[in-house]
């Protein structure tokens, strides 16, 4: 048996590179492991929670039947209906990558897991433990399609949150219905997770990407109206939802899109797409993509001396991972912000940020507070909790329908965002999280501050349409 | 204790080899009938992946060519059954031999540069084909048809027939026709290989001079088992569809070009049998590695699985050392100390009394034959 040498030496280098992958994750939300392909949202992820901060919006606080909007339970499975066993704990179930190039977003299960154990330390929720039951599909829709199935059938989660991925929320979102499991709060802005009509059983968890584009061709067009735009998109299911809001929407704000350059994951640098936006001569260039992209866009812009403004991704909002390491050449760059940057020294007296960073000392087991991710997952945590709360109080209690009426009909806020309210009602919303402020990073301060310009659409983008 | 020796297409080694094809198929039923359906669907992309490993196999094992974009015909025969599917209301079934011919036909296409250029240079062209697919798969102008970025469901939605007498889930159904096709698939290449184009192919990979000289035409054997080849993993992208109900420009990505060729080296390459053992491993290997981390100290099962990458790679240096040829060289290795099989020489009219024949000298020359199933 004569084996080709040369095959073997690819092993080995796959195999080098198989552990450097998991060496390099391991520092969390940095930009390497974000750039690799494509991408969520991690950092600027909008989920709303803090029980003890209810907004004014009322909320049924006695046992009620559902009101509002209430999912089609006739063709669900018996179990489905039935309250969960008095003592047992409640498991809620997420798929994401905690291994390959995406790993960093891993840390989202912990940060909700953190979340649940300060309700556990009080009792949990009607003497129920909550319990995150996570799945490793490295973002593989080859390998979440599994692990969803072992959650349903296998672990008998009572619903899941949080789930990372387009295509692999895709590819799992008829299990859910089938099995009438709820698949709520997913942490992908697609804005088809907005569809109660057809697909009741599926709801986003942040802000939509095509309405973060809509609030940029907004501001572009009243700080200065007919201005010349340039975007740098990346080749991915989000940077494409960004693009294609964004050109349809500058058309109607009446700016002119002078350059559009993509780029993919595996690139080594965007020097040549940098050239050409900066040949065009933009007045605001818009970086469209997330990771190591961002501060490489806003480092390139600076080396060519560029002076006009520059707005990106709410997904590069982490400022020790993206500004820092490019000092000063994020300075005065625009971006959306939706939740608190826990590394950023304006929060340190911020109450709620005080007791995140008290609670992931205590339960985070080592888990670095500052990691974007963990604030994320400790946000969903939060919405999760209220959203099972909310079920408990309906008649029935807590049933896998329950929750997911709960779901449709939630209203709260969460202290670690900038504001608004998380709001859902399955007849008229369908997006949760419509609130945004305008962020702008000053260098010496290593801060972003806000500009004053807030953006709440919350209620106005309705449903999902084809 | 000294081996016992088996002639191959003697009574006694069709004994053998009906006994194995009995156990895998009782094998089959039982996992199909008896394992929960997560397991099942983890089965069902072995079974999809295994036909991608043997495709890469006739290819690196059996002719010498080294592709690292085995991939892109993996995500092109999944976006050919989508789109016939989903686009053309076409029966599962019927999607795969449409997803071999295309599949076929570029792989010849791409075989051709394999005539020029040999060895890291060509592996090098065809990982191009690997980085470049996913782009493909998104671009605008075809996002109608691929579904662009966020991929196109494909619900096939093929239920168990009312006369198929094992009662199983839906996911055991789709795991039994996959492996039937797999079992079919591998049929059929370990004919081939053992016929005059198997033989054809290792002449041409241990000695493309002499084999020329002898007849052999390299041009035609090498394009060919390139289309053969990429047909072969075409049609394990489109068998995969059967199970995961979506098509993700990523289904055909990097990391699966690099899964496929650690599959086909820990199986063992140019061992037919290997492709299955090597799409298990890559399947199952990395699962271990999560749920024994665990166990261990450093992880928790929420906690990202930061060392289950190294775990898994640190096993795969280890298993490549162990066992060099592969899992089933190995598993062969260890049966040749009890029974051996060698081909069947032809009757030998004439010969000096001196020399020995027979089982014996038969065994020599199996050992320095290139590989077969």
């Amino acid at each position: 048996m004569r084996k080709p040498e040369k095959v073997r030496l690819f092993v080995g280098a796959a195999v080098v590179a198989l552990v450097a992958a998991a060496c390099g994750s391991s520092k969390g939300t940095t930009a390497a492991t974000t750039a690799a392909t494509s991408g969520t949202t991690a950092a600027a992820v909008a989920t709303t929670a803090a029980p003890a901060q209810t907004t004014a919006a009322p909320v049924e606080t006695t046992a009620a039947a559902p009101k509002g909007f209430t999912v089609d339970s006739s063709k669900c499975p018996a179990e489905a209906t039935t309250a969960l066993a008095a003592g047992a704990d409640i498991k809620i179930g997420i798929t994401l990558p905690q291994t390959g190039p995406l790993a960093a977003f891993g840390a989202i299960a912990q940060g909700m897991q953190i979340y649940f154990d300060t309700i556990n330390a009080s009792g949990g929720i009607d003497g129920h433990k909550v319990v995150v039951d996570a799945k490793d599909d490295a973002y593989d829709p080859k390998q979440t399609v599994p692990k969803a199935t072992e959650l349903i059938e296998q672990d008998k989660v009572l619903a899941t949150s949080f789930m990372v991925g387009t295509p692999n929320v895709g590819a799992t979102r008829s299990l859910f219905e089938a099995s009438c499991t709820p698949q709520m709060y997913v942490g992908t802005g697609f804005p088809a997770w907005g569809d109660p009509a057809n697909h009741s059983w599926t709801v986003g968890g942040i802000l939509a990407y095509n309405t973060e584009a809509k609030i940029w061709a907004a501001f572009i067009a009243k700080q200065k109206p007919g201005a010349k735009v340039a975007q740098l998109v990346f080749n991915n299911d989000f940077g494409k939802a960004y693009q294609k809001q964004f050109e349809a929407d500058a058309k109607t704000a009446g700016l002119t899109i002078v350059e559009t350059k993509i780029h993919e994951g595996t690139a080594a640098n965007i020097d040549n797409e940098v050239t050409a936006i900066l040949a065009a001569n933009p007045d605001y260039v818009i970086g469209e993509t997330t990771g190591a992209f961002c501060p490489k866009l806003m480092a390139g812009l600076a080396q060519g001396g560029y002076t006009g403004k520059t707005i990106i991704s709410a997904t590069c909002a982490s400022v020790s991972s993206f500004f820092k390491p490019v000092d000063p050449a994020g300075n005065g760059v625009y971006l959306l912000g939706q939740q608190k940057d826990p590394s950023d020294p304006m929060w340190a007296d911020d109450p709620a940020m005080k007791q995140y960073y008290a609670d992931v000392a205590q339960y985070g087991a080592g888990a670095d507070a500052k990691n974007g991710s963990i604030l994320t997952g400790y946000g969903a945590g939060g919405l999760t909790v209220q959203t099972l709360k909310d079920a408990a109080k309906l008649d029935g209690g807590l049933t896998r329908v329950n929750v997911m009426n709960a779901v449709w009909n939630i209203n709260y806020k969460n202290p670690l965002l900038f504001g608004g309210t998380g709001h859902l009602d399955g007849t008229s919303d369908a997006y949760l999280s419509e609130y945004s402020i305008m962020l702008q990073y000053d260098a010496a301060k290593k801060s972003q501050v806000p500009t004053g310009d807030t953006f709440d659409v919350e209620g106005k983008t309705g449903l999902f349409a084809g | 204790m000294k081996p016992r020796i088996i002639e191959r297409a003697s009574p006694a080694h069709r004994v053998w080899q009906i006994t194995g094809w009995a156990i895998l198929v009782v094998a089959v039923l039982v996992i199909a009938k008896g394992q929960p359906n997560y397991r099942l669907l983890l089965m069902s992309n072995a079974a999809a992946l295994s036909v991608a490993i043997l495709g890469l196999n006739l290819v690196v094992g059996f002719s010498g060519q080294i592709s690292l974009g085995h991939s892109a015909f993996f995500g092109f025969g999944g976006y050919t059954a989508a789109v016939l599917i989903v686009d053309h209301d076409w029966p599962f079934l019927a999607t795969l031999p449409v997803a071999a011919l295309f599949g076929g036909v570029l792989g010849f296409l791409l075989g051709l540069p394999a005539l020029r250029i040999r060895g890291l240079y060509l592996a090098l062209v065809t990982l191009a084909l690997a980085i470049v697919f996913p782009s493909l798969a998104k671009i605008d102008q075809l996002a109608d048809l691929t579904g662009g970025a966020n991929g196109k469901p494909v619900p096939v939605g093929w239920h168990r027939p009312s006369w198929f007498p094992l009662k199983v889930t839906q996911q055991g159904w789709q795991f039994l026709v996959l492996a039937a096709l797999a079992g079919l698939l591998f049929f059929l290449a370990s004919n081939m290989v053992r016929s005059r184009a198997g033989r054809a192919l290792v002449s041409l990979r241990d000695n493309e001079i002499g084999a020329t000289v002898s007849g052999v035409y390299p041009a035609g054997w090498k394009t060919g088992a390139f289309a053969i080849s990429a047909a072969y993993a075409s049609m394990a992208g489109a068998m995969l569809t059967l199970a995961i109900p979506i098509v993700a420009p990523d289904t055909g990505g990097f990391v699966l070009a690099i899964q496929l060729i650690t599959g086909l080296v820990l199986g063992g390459i140019g061992i037919i049998s290997g492709s299955v053992v090597g799409a298990l491993a890559i399947v199952w290997l990395p699962e271990l590695t999560r749920s024994w981390g665990k166990f261990l100290p450093l992880f928790s099962e929420n906690k990202t699985a930061l060392l289950a990458n190294a775990a898994y790679g640190i096993l795969l240096i280890a298993m490549m050392f162990v066992m060099p040829g592969g899992i089933m060289w190995f598993v062969r290795f260890v049966r040749s100390k009890f029974v051996r099989f060698v081909p069947r020489l032809p009757k030998v009219s004439s010969l000096d009394e001196d020399v020995e024949v027979g089982p014996i000298s038969a065994a020599t020359v199996q050992q320095t034959q290139g590989g077969s199933a």
